[in-house]
């Protein structure tokens, strides 16, 4: 198993600019309460993670409950809505049709360029190392046009497939590129695959634990699942809490830990490749919520931290974060074995 | 366990435990012999039957033979192995000399299908292995040199070590330790047709070396540097690649101690048509690598070759005889620490 660290340099508002940011919270909140909080049956649920019943009462966030599980302290909401309904809501909701007009498009090129471009080198280098013969390539609930342009031109599968796109690809021309959508639920979806990238999805799954037992068909042996998610292990979300702009549900639904999330894919047959935090904004945002309220409650020590000292050590510290798996972005591999 | 390989281990110190534990982890392997001349046969429970004449596994049912013997006795355990029609997989560095790898060489050839593998175990580390994959991947243009620093801090009991016994290891720090880097130089560039060298005792009171300091180069232009070394005080490995579009560096191995630091891969990329960068100072990527599994898949890369009759490609007998080649000239090189037994200079 290994752990990636990165040093760049880039700043949390160019990929969410604060204003836009604050118009999708306002419609996330109105549309949860129409969608989830009223007629529709809520679900208690166990730690998505480890299934653990044990756990602690966290927060409350736009009416629904997160809980903190006592075992591998995953974060997740419960009760929760099902699977239809979060579907219904990820096809319908003003605040998704506000995050595929102005989020994405606002900061399109900047994404394609420092984050989409690294993701695929990233995906190319890992199927060279781990599993050279990969061809069949998928991915889930893809949310991100710029990453599918910059896969289709990197020309490296053979079959290109998006399953149950959560996206507006009305501007991909998906025949022209040879990329085939299906719109099947990942149970039902049969077709062996080589690769498979889910990028932010378990974050807003009703079901992971089932998901993850589709996925285990899905992948043909030694397979590589590749997958990005904000986890609970890191700094920012730790220090924030219930404060944190980051958990919200239903995109942040379940927010896993390191070990949770590795106990998740152990328990389907998974090997962990890699595992890493290779997140750049866990100080910034810190400082940046402190900056914009003096008030909030944040550990003395921290708070000294963004008060005394410079931007050096503030970077150093965010260099210890991602090297000692303590930031809240989290980037892994697992293969099937 | 039907298919299993029966495996038997000669020579049971250091490495001969750390085969022990490969072989008891290896689905396709089944430990049958120990043998070690010193072992006290009536105080321990190894599982399986233990003697103490190599001579006595030969003669037993076991596929594969893993000699892990003092250099000196590496040879003719191997070449008797192999003339008993057994797979040998044989530590590093194939015995004291070329004449010695040259005569194993005969008896690999003289016993085929017996394969032969050594153990240069370097070559399977997660850092080496993710590099070799960036450099073939050709995005970062072609090796341009190669710099390696692999040394250790001696310490209490080095002397008396049979490593530093002239008539057993036959070579100092560069046939102990430098051999690895050597090889590794192989696995990124191939052959190296110059070579230059010092050879130097500096502070152990041993009769070979305890530094060696070594130039070479191809026919390509590339050139790799060498620096190995007893005398560091801080156990180091350290390997840098500088390519056309990058560099990388490999530092740390992952060991039983821990003491050569976490295994790392720092990967930069060339950046300096990109003004908003800052010269000289590239975006880095660093990985860190928390499992070996050298031992595991080197061995089952060998056992791969025996039951699929595959030809040894990695760490095989030619790998063996160049880089003993490489070290027998760069012991040559240096008129002023000519050792006998590489006949100054292996040409
Ligand atoms: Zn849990």
């Amino acid at each position: 198993m290994k752990t990636t660290v990165q040093y760049d340099d880039i700043r949390e508002f160019e990929f969410k600019p604060g204003t836009t940011l604050s118009s999708y919270l306002q419609l996330t909140r109105d549309d949860v309460k129409s969608y989830f909080l009223s007629g529709s049956s809520l679900v208690d649920c166990s730690c998505p993670a480890c299934l653990s019943h044990e756990r602690s009462e966290a927060f409350s966030k736009f009416g629904l409950n997160y809980q903190e599980c006592s075992n591998c302290q995953t974060l997740y909401v419960s009760p929760r809505p099902d699977e239809n309904a979060i579907d219904e809501y990820y096809r319908k909701s003003k605040a998704r049709e506000f995050w595929n007009q102005h989020l994405l498009t606002e900061t399109e090129a900047k994404r394609r360029e420092k984050l989409f471009k690294p993701r695929v080198q990233w995906i190319i280098e890992t199927v060279e190392e781990y599993f050279p013969s990969a061809q069949r390539f998928s991915s889930i609930n893809s949310v991100h046009p710029p990453f599918l342009q910059e896969l289709v031109e990197s020309d490296y599968f053979k079959k290109i497939r998006i399953v149950t796109p959560r996206a507006d690809l009305s501007h991909v021309n998906c025949e022209k590129d040879g990329v085939q959508v299906v719109n099947d639920a990942i149970g039902a979806f049969s077709n062996p695959t080589d690769a498979v990238t889910l990028f932010e999805v378990i974050d807003r799954l009703s079901d992971v634990n089932a998901f993850a037992g589709a996925l285990d068909k899905m992948l043909v042996p030694g397979g590589l699942c590749f997958l990005t998610t904000i986890s609970i292990s890191g700094f920012d979300l730790q220090v924030l809490w219930d404060k944190s702009n980051s958990i919200f549900p239903p995109d942040r639904m379940n927010v896993l830990s390191t070990e949770g999330l590795m106990l998740l894919f152990e328990r389907h047959g998974f090997e962990c490749i890699e595992l890493s935090t290779p997140g750049l904004l866990d100080v910034q945002i810190v400082a940046n919520a402190y900056k914009e309220n003096a008030s909030i409650e944040i550990p003395r020590f921290v708070r000294y931290l963004m008060e005394q000292r410079d931007n050096d050590t503030l970077q150093t510290f965010q260099e210890f974060l991602q090297m000692n798996r303590l930031s809240s972005f989290a980037r892994a591999v697992f293969q099937k074995k | 366990m039907g298919n299993a390989l029966k495996a038997g281990i000669v020579g049971y110190g250091y490495m001969g435990q750390i085969r022990k534990t490969v072989i008891e982890e290896h689905p396709n392997l089944e430990l049958s012999a120990i043998c070690d001349a010193n072992l006290l046969l009536a105080d321990s429970d190894f599982g399986c039957p233990i003697f103490t004449d190599y001579r006595d596994i030969l003669e037993k049912d076991v596929d594969i033979v893993f000699v892990c013997t003092p250099n000196a006795f590496s040879p003719e355990i191997v070449i008797s192995s192999l003339n008993q029609g057994k797979h040998v997989f044989c530590e590093k560095p194939p015995g004291r000399s070329i004449d010695d790898i040259r005569d194993i060489i005969e008896a690999e050839k003289a016993n085929t299908p017996a394969k032969l593998m050594f153990g240069f175990n370097h070559r399977y580390h997660p850092c080496v292995n993710e590099a070799k994959v960036l450099v073939d991947s050709g995005r970062y243009g072609k090796i341009l040199s190669l710099r390696g620093v692999y040394g250790k801090s001696g310490g209490l009991g080095f002397e008396d070590s049979w490593r530093n016994k002239k008539e057993i290891s036959g070579g100092g720090i560069l046939l102990d330790q430098g051999i690895h880097m050597m090889d590794l130089f192989r696995l990124f560039c191939g052959d190296f047709q110059e070579v230059k060298g010092f050879v130097t005792n500096s502070y152990w009171n041993i009769d070979m070396e305890d530094n060696a300091f070594a130039m070479l180069r191809n026919e390509q232009g590339q050139v790799a540097t060498l620096h190995s070394s007893a005398t560091l005080w801080k156990h180091t490995f350290r390997l840098e690649v500088f390519m056309e579009q990058g560099y990388f560096v490999i530092s740390g191995l992952l060991s039983k101690t821990g003491s050569y630091g976490r295994e790392t891969l720092v990967v930069g990329k060339r950046q300096f048509e990109d003004e908003t960068f800052a010269l000289g100072n590239p975006r880095e990527e660093v990985t860190y690598f928390d499992r070996d599994l050298s031992w595991i898949t080197e061995v089952s890369d060998f056992v791969d070759c025996i039951q699929n009759d595959k030809c040894v490609t990695n760490s095989s007998s030619t790998d063996a005889l160049k880089v003993m080649e490489l070290i027998g000239r760069i012991y040559g090189d240096d008129p002023k620490y000519k050792v006998e037994r590489f006949g100054g200079g292996g040409e």
